[in-house]
């Protein structure tokens, strides 16, 4: 297969949806848990694509946000965001290319957050001109469902407490208190795999990425889609761990949720009308942690004003995107 | 041969070297793999017709009637071969026999037609097509709910290959519908069940196991082995893909070894991409008996369906034997069946001679006519033990557990005439001595 890409599978999904909408409908999940005792970790929920299931395995230990939390122990909450949102640019990117017939020798994407920008490059090989790298970072920009969440603002509803109510918290507004800067570099392997290490000064493990073998990946890691909420829901979650303890002294386990939906026909174009970024993005808190009401509406809004991935998908920060060809290698 | 006529119909529609993007792709899922020399009929056709007729390679050089026999390997290489490696859509070209072989697609559209489907794949075994499908459909981190009386080949694959693959499996009662829904987890993927259960024939509600994956957005699959689609059409129940151990009644003459999957091309596709990669090709002899043996299928499994019922009644009022398991002799077990779901039920009846395992070899050891062995579904009767063959993996509490009872014997009753089968097993049974009435 061209770049190990299953152009004919993704042109089948093209047709089946146009014939059935309904199959356009992704969704998918991810929790995150905070514990004083075992620390920050996130993993994936089920997924559905249309009205098949797709139950994978993984997890990620994380390091925790506070600027005083641990060292280099593992990737932060911002790095799975990032992660995913350049991992779904390249596979963008590649299936794009792939299915004009273009072959590719390499595809790369540094992406950096800064507590306030995005900042990002794409370096692309084998190409054979200008004009279609800019052709193909143009569609990147326009269908990569995860690039256009970072570009456009999209509301994240969040709820709490035992009845999961909404709060208000959720329209909490401007840039979040700076953070820790991250940044990764995100290669891609073949077809839809894909392999991201931080590119912070302390040298990190590689989060691998894939698609789900019911979307001709192998089930290689978790998806672009998958690892952008996992990253909303460990960041949230560390937060949340650290501001309940500022707030009443108490060291508590947290949970958080994250839900979100893709109408895939808008990266496939195959409803030119369907909006391309992730939508009804849901992040729930279930586990009140014996706080009192006030205490947990407190400690909720204050770990969600200070989420940097939160104000990432919502608040559409600026994003600055170069491509540059690469030379190919000589023979 | 002009080399459009080789490729699978649908496949020279979705080459496009135009796209700009994926909206622009042409290729959309189809029925086949077939060709336009295989024969596809209207799935209205009836079931006699289509067991003859459906699939039938149509040579256009010598005209033969009969499917030849692709005996090969291997094809020649040309553009469609290429454009089939670069776009994914190898399934749709002759290549290479473990990927696809025309001997391979007729019998595929003529399972396709009498199961009601567009698609099907034929594998090297049964097994092979069960366990293809579980994997394909399955991810590891996923739950599958499965019956603990299943097929023992099926049982060993969900119990001893699943959990290192990632799997986890729980077995329940297969007509017990709330305990089935009971077993549903987030994870869960795939229900594996069988249209009617070897070897006490139970017969779970495939509409009511149906619901519960809908909700549960999770598959139905079901092994239709022992109804054979002449007796149920699952698809039509809604089942999302069907397996079926094709060496049973499919081949109907127990000279070969096969399996069937039928479904959707977007499940199929996978399961083809998965059965290719464990190696369970079908190859085109076996493919070639498998085809020429289904023409005759509606009329065997009638004829098997009457021969069973017949055979079933007489052992039910034969004092050797201590219980009788076929659905149209009732009983609590089949209380709740909805009888017009099925046009019969094959050739299987299970009972239980009285004495226990050693007077049942006795019995087996005596009769003439049946062979003893293991299988069922050919044109012979044949006859055998659960507890010393297909569950002989289980422990005895196991069995105990299932409804798998001491003397416990299967008899698959073939296409003889059945007054000479009942004179065997009257003769067989004999008179009951003391010891055995206790």
């Amino acid at each position: 297969m061209r770049n190990s890409f299953n152009t004919a599978g993704f042109s089948e999904v093209v047709h089946e949806i146009r014939n059935d909408p309904a199959e356009a409908a992704f969704l998918y999940s991810a929790e995150a848990c905070s514990s004083p005792y075992r620390g920050l970790s996130a993993k994936i929920g089920p997924a559905l694509f249309g009205t098949v299931k797709s139950a994978r395995r993984f997890s990620v230990e994380l390091r925790d946000v506070a600027p005083d939390g641990p060292g280099p122990d593992g990737p932060l909450p911002m790095h799975l965001a990032l992660t995913g949102i350049a991992s779904c640019a390249l596979t963008t990117l590649v299936g794009g290319g792939s299915a004009q017939s273009v072959v590719f020798e390499s595809a790369d994407m540094d992406i950096a957050w800064d507590g306030g920008a995005v900042t990002s490059r794409i370096d692309v090989g084998g190409v054979p001109d200008d004009a279609t790298v800019a052709e193909l970072v143009g569609q990147v920009e326009r269908f990569s469902p995860n690039y256009t969440t970072l570009t456009r603002p999209v509301p994240v509803a969040l709820r709490y407490g035992p009845d999961a109510a909404p709060a208000s918290a959720g329209t909490a507004e401007g840039a979040p208190p700076t953070g820790r800067p991250a940044a990764c570099r995100v290669r891609w392997i073949s077809g839809t795999q894909l392999a991201s290490a931080p590119l912070d000064p302390e040298p990190g493990e590689e989060l691998r990425v894939d698609a789900p073998k019911q979307l001709t990946g192998v089930d290689w890691g978790p998806n672009p889609q998958e690892y952008l909420l996992m990253g909303l829901a460990a960041d949230v979650a560390s937060h949340l761990g650290r501001c309940a303890r500022e707030l009443t002294g108490r060291a508590l386990p947290w949970r958080v949720v994250v839900r979100g939906t893709e109408d895939v026909g808008g990266l496939l174009q195959a409803d030119p009308s369907a909006v391309v970024q992730l939508q009804d993005m849901r992040c729930t808190v279930p586990d009140a942690s014996g706080l009192s009401g006030a205490e947990l509406e407190k400690a909720v809004a204050a770990a969600w004003a200070a989420s940097e991935v939160r104000y990432l998908i919502e608040a559409a920060p600026a994003v600055r995107l170069s491509s540059h060809r690469v030379e190919s290698c000589p023979a | 041969m002009a080399k459009e006529s080789r490729t699978a119909i649908g496949f020279e529609e979705g080459r496009n070297d135009g796209a700009k993007w994926f909206g622009d792709l042409t290729r959309s899922r189809f029925a086949g793999p077939v060709t336009p020399h295989h024969r596809v009929l209207s799935r209205d056709v009836s079931p006699e017709t289509l067991a003859v007729h459906a699939g039938t390679y149509e040579d256009p050089v010598t005209g033969a009637v009969g499917t030849p026999v692709f005996q090969t390997s291997t094809f020649l290489l040309d553009d469609a071969s290429y454009a089939a490696f670069s776009d994914g859509t190898s399934r749709d070209v002759p290549i290479y026999t473990r990927y696809g072989n025309p001997s391979q697609w007729s019998v595929q559209e003529k399972i396709a037609a009498l199961e009601g489907s567009r698609s099907a794949l034929v594998t090297s075994s049964g097994m092979s097509a069960t366990a293809g499908t579980i994997y394909a459909l399955t991810n590891a981190g996923s739950h599958i709910v499965s019956a603990y009386d299943v097929y023992g080949g099926t049982y060993n694959l969900l119990r001893e290959d699943m959990p290192s693959a990632g799997r986890e499996v729980t077995f329940v009662d297969p007509c017990d519908l709330d305990a089935v829904r009971a077993a549903i987890r987030p994870e869960t993927q795939l229900l594996f069940f069988e249209t009617l259960t070897n070897p006490l024939l139970k017969a779970p509600s495939v509409r009511g196991l149906a619901e519960i994956a809908r909700e549960a957005n999770a598959l139905l699959v079901v092994d239709n082995t022992f109804l054979t689609p002449v007796n149920m059409r699952p698809l039509e129940h809604g089942a999302d893909v069907v397996v079926h151990s094709a060496t049973k009644y499919l081949a109907g003459h127990s000279d070969l070894t096969a399996g069937a999957v039928v479904g959707r091309r977007k499940f199929l596709d996978r399961i083809w991409a998965q059965t290719l990669r464990f190696g369970g090709t079908l190859e085109p002899i076996a493919a070639f008996l498998l085809e020429r043996g289904m023409k005759t299928l509606p009329l065997r499994v009638r004829e098997q369906n009457a021969n069973a019922l017949e055979v079933a009644r007489f052992l039910a009022g034969h004092e050797r034997v201590a219980a009788v398991h076929h659905p149209e002799l009732g009983g609590p077990r089949y209380a709740d069946l909805e009888y017009a779901d099925y046009r019969g039920f094959g050739g299987m009846v299970s009972f239980e001679v009285r004495g226990g395992d050693v007077a049942a070899l006795e019995f087996m050891k005596k009769l003439r006519i049946p062979y003893v062995a293991t299988s069922l579904g050919g044109v012979e009767s044949l006859v055998s033990m659960p507890s010393n063959t297909s569950h002989s993996s289980l422990t005895a509490r196991q069995r105990s557990r299932i409804g798998i009872n001491p003397g416990l014997v299967r008899f698959s009753v073939g296409i003889e005439n059945v007054r000479d089968l009942v004179r065997d097993l009257d003769e067989a049974l004999g008179a009951p001595d003391e010891e055995d009435m206790r």
